[in-house]
């Protein structure tokens, strides 16, 4: 009995279909190359400033923008350009390990709640809701007063804060997804629940749980400029763009605008990025969309 | 039919073309019919084949991506399609519309009575003032009982027939000339749509009006349409009495259509064109069991499933009925299956038939340890699976023996999962992970025996038609061979022409593999083509139970009579030859 003169067809979903999809979305190509490209900088950036970011210069102090300084330098003459490439790495690896910790727990806990409902259920609907009923910056601010200035206690901040929204999306999917059909076809199939869990519920809550994550990291961004915006976490003299704005702001009155304005616009730029990935990769992810 | 004068509605060559990714498609190609004053003209086709477009083109209810390409309508010798305006003029006076989902086409916040009288005031048929009592007499026109108490309720608080009533009535509210009703039963009970159809019957004979009734129920249009248009693919194929075209139809579509559906008489077979028929009729194996005096495959003693009362006792919901002054709440819950009993012997065939809200489902869940039951046994082959609760079932070896083939093709399959994994997924649970060629092996062959091309097994579910979605759900009850099938509903999704190839699948694949099954299904025809004894249930409870002839022949209990009795039956001499 070796006469399988058949194969297995691979999925039908190949890579020229991906492509497919993405030609009819320009922008979210757009976001899907930018944000690599935002990762690589991140990772790349200590070889690739032009100076040394934290190397002052008193000769050439406040300069503008020219061949030479990209951004300019700042009062005690460092270069912006290579402040603002090297605090990339810092702001992204802050987002991305918070927004992995409030995902991944987040998930874990409100599909765990939606899947076995009664009192567990109502128990972290009611904490949600009481933590949602602070504002999340002040609570985050709160977190970090108490946790002491350090990379750690933001990241945790931005993860505590980001965790309800992970929770309720989470719960919502998982109990729209218990009722389906073929959730019911999986337990007659022999599937347990967690193989439920694991091959059938979180792999079809994946698309809208990936515009969440690619939401969330632009907000983790955001939350942990804001922070040191304000003076909490990172403390100067680290290259970090809520820093560097806050520093500047100080002297855009004096027409020094260079020193605010480009740590603002990599700020809003990563934002943005983050923000328009989404949409993309759910075109990509969820195989329905596919012809 | 009625003699002179004008038609009432005319339809010349229309042709209506939807704009979608990668080109046009187009839906309706050339149609022409016409309407008289008063009369029921039947549209009858399968699903895609343009009927609902064709009628939603003519009052300007397109989708936006639609546009109709040609064609003429003339509605009471006014053109309706030269402006957005004649159409909108036309729209709910002359010509109303009912839809297939009556309680989506209400409005949920508002009282019916509200709604009616709005509709009313829209088509100026009455002034405010006099608006509610006009209201009132539609309600009671169209048979609503109780009509003062029910005026002020809302569409949830009604029955769905109750709704399509409302619907009517509303309909009915500008006087129209000619309503357009769109599978206006598709989703209520037979005896709910038996109703509901000799309502609309007896208003287009007493108000003259005229109706277009769209259906795929050609056994629905066998009874209430004088006249039937027959379209596939957009286009007409035939138009003419509907005696004739059942009886003496030449079309080939028009005699497979006719063909496919299930009546008094005919053999499972022959449901298919004669050209498809060879697979199917293929002798049992040897490995069919005669029905023997051994143990029972299955033995099902006085079950019961009792649902719990809300469990709203919250503290807040505790406050709040004492503020109402509201006693403490009742721990009531309500019977959905209550004290049934039946037994299946190996390789045999029970049907288990009831309408909506009659507990069938809720009983096959039980038998397929999806659900537990509050009361009672269940016994498989000497086990007791009752005692094991549903939870764990999962884990059991005899999860294997019992499988389901769910009501809804595509929602039953996981959108993740390619044809292939989908039919794999409960081969590795039942047996682990096997070598890649047998296991490969293995889900060929239950695609195969459920008549799946092997070579779309890539692909995903949404890229599969309705018949094809329906085989894989089959082959994965097949691929770990259990010997009871459970199938609720199986082709109630599916168009009569696929319904037919695969009852006919279902049936082989019985014969050959001698396995049991327990078909759950409304529709009485189907259950009869495929059955040898019938549990009639209603309100959780067995209502009948007997072999499959004596039920249809001499139904002892009047609600099975009245069962039998609201199937639109086609014509005993409905064309038997299908050459």
């Amino acid at each position: 009995m070796t006469d399988i003169e058949w194969t297995v067809p691979g999925r039908s979903a190949s890579i020229g279909q991906t492509w497919r999809i993405l030609a009819r979305n320009p922008v979210s190509v757009a976001a899907l190359c930018l944000v690599p490209a935002l990762a690589a900088v991140a990772i790349a950036a200590p070889w690739i400033t032009p100076f040394d970011p934290n190397a002052t210069d008193l000769d050439h102090v406040l300069q503008g923008p020219s061949s030479l300084h990209w951004f300019g330098t700042d009062p005690v003459g460092r270069d912006v350009f290579s402040r603002v490439l090297i605090a990339t790495r810092l702001d992204l690896s802050i987002a991305v390990s918070a927004v992995l910790l409030s995902s991944l727990v987040g998930t874990a806990i409100g599909g765990a709640a939606a899947l076995y409902g009664g009192a567990a259920d109502r128990l972290v609907g009611r904490l949600t809701d009481v933590l949602m009923t602070f504002p999340l910056f002040v609570v985050a601010m709160a977190l970090v007063a108490a946790l002491g200035n350090s990379v750690q206690s933001i990241v945790l901040a931005s993860a505590v804060v980001n965790l309800p929204f992970f929770v309720r999306l989470a719960r919502s999917e998982v109990s729209v997804l218990r009722a389906q059909q073929y959730v019911e076809a999986a337990r007659a199939g022999g599937n347990t629940e967690l193989q439920i869990l694991f091959g059938f519920m979180i792999p079809n809550a994946l698309p809208t749980l990936t515009v969440q994550v690619s939401t969330a990291l632009g907000w983790a961004v955001l939350n942990a400029a804001s922070l040191s915006f304000i003076g909490l976490g990172i403390r100067p003299p680290t290259a970090e763009w809520g820093i560097m704005v806050a520093e500047g702001a100080a002297n855009i009155l004096s027409g020094f605008w260079w020193l605010a304005i480009f740590p603002a616009a990599a700020l809003t730029f990563t934002v943005l990025c983050f923000n328009l990935l989404g949409d993309g990769l759910r075109d990509v992810i969820d195989v329905r969309t596919r012809r | 039919m009625i003699a002179g004068g004008p038609p009432l509605l005319e339809v010349e060559d229309l042709a209506v073309s939807f704009e979608v990714h990668g080109g046009r498609v187009q839906a309706v190609n050339g149609v022409s019919l016409s309407i008289m004053p008063g009369e029921t003209l039947g549209i009858v086709g399968e699903s895609g084949s343009g009927k609902s477009v064709m009628a939603y083109s003519l009052v300007d209810l397109l989708a936006r991506n639609g546009r109709i390409d040609r064609g003429k309508a003339r509605f009471e010798g006014r053109d309706l399609l030269t402006s957005r305006h004649a159409a909108a003029e036309v729209r709910g006076r002359g010509i109303a519309f009912i839809f297939q989902n009556p309680r989506a086409a209400l409005n949920p916040i508002r009282s019916i009575g509200e709604q009616l009288r709005d509709a009313l005031q829209t088509a100026g048929r009455a002034r405010r003032n006099e608006s509610a009592g006009r209201a009132l007499e539609l309600l009671e026109q169209v048979r609503i009982e109780r009509a003062k108490d029910r005026f002020n309720a809302f569409p949830h608080e009604l029955s769905g027939g109750m709704c399509q009533r409302v619907l009517i009535a509303m309909a009915l509210a500008a006087r129209p000339k000619l309503l357009i009703a769109d599978e206006p039963t598709t989703g209520l009970d037979v005896t709910t749509q038996k109703v509901i159809m000799d309502l609309l019957y007896e208003l287009g004979a007493r108000e003259g009006l005229a109706t277009l009734l769209i259906t795929h129920d050609v056994g629905l249009v066998a009874r209430y349409c004088g006249r039937v248009a027959v379209m596939c693919r957009g286009e007409l194929v035939e138009t003419g009495l509907t005696r004739d075209v059942l009886e003496r139809s030449r079309n080939p579509y028009t005699q497979r259509l006719v063909a496919a559906t299930p009546k008094v008489g005919r053999k499972l077979v022959e449901l298919l064109p004669p050209a498809e028929r060879a697979p199917y009729m293929a002798e049992a194996s040897a490995r069919e069991q005669a029905p023997s005096a051994e143990t029972p495959l299955l033995e099902v003693r006085n079950i019961g499933k009792m649902f719990g009362p809300e469990r709203s006792a919250g503290p807040f919901s505790t406050l709040a009925r004492w503020f109402r002054g509201a006693a403490p709440e009742q721990a009531a819950g309500h019977h959905a299956v209550r004290d049934v009993s039946l037994t299946l012997n190996r390789g045999a065939r029970l049907g288990i038939v009831g309408e909506s809200g009659s507990g069938k489902t809720t009983m096959s869940r039980m038998i397929s340890r999806l659900l537990d039951q509050t009361e009672g046994s269940i016994t498989f082959d000497g086990c007791d699976i009752g005692g094991i609760p549903s939870a764990s079932f999962a884990g059991s070896a005899l999860r294997r023996r019992i499988q389901v083939v769910f009501q809804d093709p595509l929602g039953s399959l996981n959108p993740r999962f390619t044809a292939y994994e989908a039919i794999r997924n409960p081969l590795r649970r039942s047996e682990g992970r096997l070598q890649h060629e047998i296991e490969q092996r293995r889900v060929v062959d239950a695609a195969r025996q459920a008549g799946f091309d092997p070579k779309l097994l890539g692909r995903f579910p949404h890229q599969l038609s309705g018949g094809q979605q329906a085989r894989v759900g089959i082959a994965r009850a097949l691929v770990v061979k259990p010997d009871l099938l459970i199938l609720d509903e199986p082709t109630s999704a599916l168009d009569v022409s696929v319904q037919a190839v695969v009852l006919n699948q279902l049936a082989l694949l019985r014969r050959q593999l001698g396995l049991a099954y327990i078909l759950v299904s409304h529709d009485l025809n189907v259950i009869r083509l495929m059955c040898d004894r019938v549990i009639v249930m209603r309100s959780g409870q067995v209502v009948e139970c007997n072999d499959v002839e004596a039920i249809f022949d001499k139904p002892s209990h009047p609600y099975t009579k009245e069962l039998i009795d609201a199937i639109p039956e086609l014509p005993a001499s409905t064309l038997e030859n299908t050459q």
